[in-house]
């Protein structure tokens, strides 16, 4: 049964955000990978970090529901056409938001498979897991309102079930990623940092 | 094939002066402030390059470079281009498959789509605008430098 998400306050705490921040504070330059659509503000945030940014929106590229059926033959995503980032480049920063909850963790590590290739040793991918019974039903837009607050945006506010994926289940599909940091907050959102390790 | 836009057109004229000015001290007539807008109307197709020196407004469609470096260039609502942009400022509206380079700003509005990437110390995107590529706002003199694959990693272990 669908029912109406009540939206929470406007602006939520990110200590995640906040982490990604701190690090990033002392580098003249960096290259960031932002899998979600482009916003203006988010734009101008990063732009403090004289960055170099890649606007993925695999939100739009996706086929949604981008959860598939628990019985449907597993088929590798077409990450390249997806994705179409360009080759031979590595970023700093992948911010991934909540888009792994909408992926089975089959399609999670494909796609972190993928990513590699686009990591450097220390490269910090940002993500969101959601805790609770149920997640919006579409993949949420992440407003930047300071270096520790997200405001959330809901194109439409019908819930679903949530996969609760486990941090151990999580760790497992992030070969040659590290748990950096996560933080679990009040919301039911738990904010990962994972640095890639590089390969050995 | 292109004209005036109907805003500059209709623009007042300044009111004759009742004396003659010293030549002296001559004042330009408030007009000269804005600089002339060359249009290239919905109904125009072109194939090839376009060089000029002084702001555009593109409502068409174009395919090939478009270069303006030191005015404007604004992809109006209809405006179709299939090919790089080089001006001082550019404005999307329309729709822009290829790469943008903006020596000094870069603003895609709401209702812009852009397939390609932008090169800009100052850009802005409008929430709802639809862009899918790499924006480069770094300094001058990085984007000049080649790029090291290997560089030293920003993010430190904590």
């Amino acid at each position: 049964m669908v029912q109406i998400f009540q939206p929470e306050p406007v602006v939520h705490s990110s200590l995640g955000l906040q982490a990604l921040c701190q690090r990033l504070q002392n580098v003249a330059t960096c290259d960031i990978l932002e899998l979600g659509p482009v916003r203006g503000g988010n734009i101008e945030f990063w732009s403090r970090f004289s960055p170099t940014m890649y606007i993925a929106d695999l939100r739009s590229s996706l086929p949604m529901p981008p959860l598939p059926s628990e019985d449907t033959e597993f088929v590798e995503p077409e990450w390249d056409r997806l994705l179409g980032l360009p080759e031979g480049r590595t970023y700093d920063v992948i911010l991934v938001w909540d888009l792994l909850n909408y992926l089975e963790l089959q399609v999670v590590s494909s796609l972190v498979q993928y990513l590699k290739r686009f990591c450097r040793s220390g490269t910090i991918l940002f993500a969101l897991i959601f805790d609770q019974k149920q997640m919006p039903a579409t993949i949420t837009v992440y407003h930047i309102a300071d270096e520790s607050h997200l405001r959330y945006e809901n194109a439409r506010s019908e819930m679903c079930a949530c996969p609760r994926h486990q941090p151990r289940a999580i760790s497992g599909v992030m070969t040659r990623f590290r748990t950096s940091n996560s933080f679990r907050l009040r919301n039911g959102v738990v904010e990962y940092l994972f640095e890639y390790e590089g390969e050995v | 094939m292109w004209k005036k836009s109907e805003s500059e057109e209709s623009h007042p004229q300044p009111a004759p002066a009742p004396m003659p000015q010293p030549a002296a001290a001559p004042k330009p007539p408030v007009h000269q402030a804005r600089e002339p807008q060359a249009v290239i109307g919905a109904t125009i197709s072109i194939k090839g390059d376009l060089l000029g020196e002084e702001d555009l407004l593109i409502e068409g469609r174009l395919e090939g470079k478009i270069e303006s470096r030191r005015h404007s260039v604004t992809i109006g609502k209809n405006g179709r281009i299939k090919g790089d942009i080089y001006a001082k400022n550019i404005t999307v509206e329309g729709t822009v498959e290829g790469n943008l380079y903006g020596e000094e700003q870069m603003i895609v509005r709401q209702s812009g789509t852009v397939r390609g990437n932008i090169i800009a110390p100052r850009v802005a995107l409008e929430d709802g605008s639809n862009f899918k590529g790499s924006i480069d706002m770094s300094p001058k003199e990085k984007t000049a430098a080649a790029p090291s694959p290997d560089r030293p990693v920003i993010a430190k272990t904590t």
